[in-house]
């Protein structure tokens, strides 16, 4: 049932799904799902509510682990290493594969604590470099302008957009291998939905992204490629898979072709 | 409820801090409850043996280093059943006025409010200072188990009127909406919905207002006083069984053995009521969760 | 909202009995003052600043200066909050980030139980069991540090339940935040559970240490109760609480009155820090993003 369509994404995978299988206690949120992230590429995920889209991207980073109950199987690889190996280290895993939510959550703290703290939890101990890079990151999320008169005020001060931009400087800040987005824009107001598409789009030359998202005009702005998620039989299914372009304008599965018509979904 | 789910899978890293911060965090839990089990391991190692049939049945004697405690139990009992005959039939109605007569946000109400909250920071021992000088003195009470009972009427109060109107306002307010859409008055509508259906709230705020008479000490020194005849009258002065333990620990020689069987006594009535509290709230009140 | 004319007699005749816990805190204060006021006018600021307590004998006026249990209950409520507070934290972060559930919830219960067992019986097994030991370490026995580690053991509950239900309410999201990013535990705890439920800590801690000043039996049993400023902790000390439990039984006239006064030195502090909670819980902002 998966077509695959282009050769980028055969050779060099970052991330390479084999076989996933993702459970709540009875309830099966994901089958047997395998799928190859091409490296520096979009890849959205799209499809409806309830197919597994969510909990595909959070076993990317494992952050399945915190869910009680929640049961993994199948085997992911990062650049060829197993993440559910025994040895992994979750910590450098999430470091490497940085995730943004739904729901801009900022800490409760000064917007240079977000990124501060972080940083210096992941080992850069000279404050100087990590100002540099606090500095950068805000720059590349379009936020210096904006707050580098007021590093030490809450950012829970700032609007949502800029709250959303906030978290994605302090994930860039790690400078991950992979990027996860959640729906990134979907609590978002128009504007600042808007604000952060064109910064995905900036990003996405120089980092590998991966994208949930319900919005269909999005997946087609932003995705490279485009996984069509579907929920067959009472668990997510891949149904299929390929370049952006291929999916919308030709798309061989029927569910999919009448998805990304908007006549179901 | 992911109110109470453990975060414990969040990952450690290596590093020094975050070993020793594991280290201090269990030590803390270990320290804390071995203290504890010390304690009541001590208490019930020496208490036990004093426990029998003719200690909770016969009269203290040589000021309580010999005998039992039955006239501390009976004055206990009369302590509790005076505080808890005013406080309850007060405390439920302020709880249902709070609850679903007053304005939220209302003046009067916030007043009533901000007092419960005073009246629950009092420290005990003002709370018998003014039992002495209201009930003792000004209404010449004198030193009485109805003296006792009356000031610890007013400090069970806030803990009484914070449970019942946690429960009442856990009724969903779809009972309510349904009531007022059948044409009941409000009135109708708390005596036959609300009262029956928040009842193990009343219990649960009964029980804990029981187990704070019974652990009571401080304000009972100078309002029942601590005569340890048996009581013959309300009016009579007489002693709880916490004031019995203070008493033969620091005023009679020789009393130890029997303070720790007293000791027994009111910490096994008092995890009886924390027993019943938690199964209660476990068991009974969880309902509405379910059902909204 | 249309009421009926049975909701309106209802509604007032419950207005009026909730204004119960109104009438009692305004009793409690007018009789404390009242009863003061004749130390008050008499004695004025001696009694603050004098150093010596000699309630009057059949020689002498006496005097009543409370400078010495002012100190005494300023040295055992600072020493109970500074153990207290970082033990309850560690009990908080225990149950919620690093206990596998079924130990988390049994701890809980555990510190339930202990924030049920009444002063007295701390107060008893200090007397018996902990003074020896600290007499074998340095005599007497009965100390300001005796005091400490039992009313510390006593406010432990209070806090440690308001810091857990406080880091409860931290939103999951933020911890999955610093999860995703790589944080270790300790750091997720230290920069963003705890900064996030500072309010609800630093309440516990403000009601653990209102707790500690009001403590009266536990302290009376194990601080030696010697008038006199402590120097060192092993001390003994006198607290304004202990002060009345153990003169009001006999005291009259200007004695009665000065305890009287201490009783409302007491009530003032208790509704100060009541304030003060109430004001943190409703004016988060104001002290939350000065310290971040």
């Amino acid at each position: 049932m998966i077509h695959e369509g282009s050769t980028k994404m055969d050779t060099d995978p970052v991330l390479d799904v084999r076989g996933l299988t993702v459970k709540y206690g009875d309830i099966v949120a994901l089958r047997d799902v395998s799928l190859a992230v091409p490296r520096g590429a979009v890849t959205a995920i799209i499809g409806p509510s309830g197919c597994g889209k969510s909990s595909f991207l959070s076993v990317l980073n494992r952050l399945t682990d915190m869910i009680p109950g929640c049961e993994v199987t199948g085997s992911v690889r990062l650049d060829g290493e197993p993440i559910h190996a025994e040895a992994q280290n979750l910590i450098a895993l999430r470091r490497r594969v940085g995730m943004i939510f739904q729901r801009p959550n900022p800490f409760p703290t000064s917007i240079r604590c977000n990124i501060d703290v972080p940083l210096r939890e992941s080992g850069v101990r000279r404050r100087s470099e990590r100002n540099d890079i606090i500095r950068d990151v805000l720059c590349d999320v379009g936020l210096w302008d904006e707050v580098k008169d007021r590093l030490e005020t809450s950012a829970q001060r700032l609007s949502g957009g800029q709250q959303q931009r906030l978290c994605i400087a302090r994930a860039l800040a790690l400078r991950p291998d992979v990027l996860l987005f959640d729906e990134p824009c979907s609590a978002l107001d128009p504007i600042s939905s808007g604000v952060v598409e064109d910064l995905i789009q900036k990003l996405r030359n120089r980092q590998t992204i991966v994208i949930v998202t319900h919005n269909l005009s999005q997946a087609r702005r932003l995705a490279d490629y485009v996984a069509m998620f579907w929920n067959q039989y009472g668990a997510g299914r891949l149904i299929e898979y390929g370049a952006a372009d291929r999916i919308f304008e030709q798309p061989v599965n029927h569910v999919t072709a009448s998805y990304v018509d908007g006549t179901v979904g | 409820m992911t109110q109470n789910r453990s975060l414990a899978g969040i990952p450690a890293n290596s590093s020094a801090v975050e070993r020793m911060a594991t280290l201090v965090v269990w030590l803390g839990a270990a320290l804390v409850t071995a203290v504890f089990l010390w304690i009541i391991g001590d208490i019930l190692r020496h208490g036990m043996s004093g426990i029998s049939w003719a200690f909770l049945s016969s009269a203290p004697q040589r000021s309580g280093r010999a005998g039992g405690i039955l006239p501390v139990l009976v004055s206990t009992f009369w302590i509790l059943i005076v505080a808890l005959a005013v406080a309850v039939p007060v405390g439920t109605l302020t709880a249902v006025w709070l609850a679903d007569f007053a304005r939220r946000g209302g003046r009067l109400a916030m007043v009533v409010k901000a007092c419960l909250d005073v009246l629950a920071g009092v420290p005990s021992i003002v709370f018998g200072l003014f039992g002495n000088a209201v009930f003792c003195r000004y209404l010449g009470l004198g030193y009485s188990l109805l003296a006792g009972g009356l000031t610890l009427a007013c400090m069970v109060l806030p803990i009484l009127i914070r449970a019942l109107e946690a429960e009442f306002r856990a009724v969903p307010d779809d009972y309510r909406f349904a009531a007022t859409a059948l044409g009941m008055s409000r009135t109708r509508t708390v005596t036959a919905i609300l009262l029956p259906a928040a009842l193990p709230g009343l219990a649960v705020g009964l029980i804990l207002g029981v187990g704070r008479v019974l652990a009571e000490t401080a304000a009972l020194l100078f309002t029942s006083g601590y005569v340890d005849r048996m009581p013959r009258s309300l009016m009579d002065s007489g002693r709880s069984l916490s004031i019995h333990i203070y008493d033969l620990s620091m005023n009679v020689p020789g009393g130890e053995a029997n303070a720790y069987a007293t000791a027994v006594v009111l910490v096994g009535l008092l995890t009886l009521i924390n027993g019943a509290v938690l199964w209660l709230s476990d068991h009974v009140t969880r309902r509405f969760h379910g059902a909204i | 909202m249309c009421r009926s004319r049975i909701d309106s007699v209802v509604g007032g005749i419950l207005a009026v009995v909730s204004g119960a816990a109104c009438v009692v805190v305004a009793l409690i204060f007018a009789f404390l003052i009242v009863d003061s006021l004749p130390a008050i006018t008499a004695l004025g600021v001696r009694m603050w600043t004098d150093g010596s307590w000699h309630p009057a004998d059949s020689v002498s006026a006496g005097t009543f200066g409370m400078a010495p249990m002012i100190a005494g209950t300023i040295a055992v409520t600072l020493g109970a909050v500074a153990l207290a507070a970082p033990l309850a934290l560690a009990s908080a972060v225990f149950c919620r980030y690093y206990a596998p559930g079924a130990i988390a919830a049994g701890y809980r219960r555990l510190v339930h139980l202990l924030a049920g067992v009444p002063s007295v019986v701390f107060g008893f097994w200090g007397l018996v069991v902990l003074i020896p030991i600290l007499a074998r370490l340095k005599p007497p026995g009965p100390s300001l540090l005796a005091g400490i580690l039992i009313v510390g053991l006593m406010i432990l509950p209070t806090i440690m339940l308001l810091a857990e239900s406080a880091l409860a309410a931290v939103p999951e999201s933020y911890v999955l935040g610093g999860v995703a990013l790589g944080m270790g535990r300790w750091a997720v705890i230290r920069h963003i559970a705890i900064p996030t439920a500072r309010r609800g800590i630093v309440t516990g801690v403000i009601l653990g240490g209102a707790r500690a000043i009001g403590e009266t039996m536990a302290v009376v049993m194990v601080c030696g109760n010697i008038i006199r400023t402590p120097h060192g902790l092993f001390d003994p000390v006198r607290t304004l609480t202990a002060n009345i439990a153990l003169e009001m039984g006999y005291a009259l006239g200007m004695h009665r009155s000065a305890l009287f006064v201490s009783g409302l030195v007491l009530l003032v502090i208790a509704v100060v820090m009541v304030a003060a909670t109430t004001a943190i819980s409703r004016y988060p902002s104001a002290c939350c993003d000065a310290v971040v």
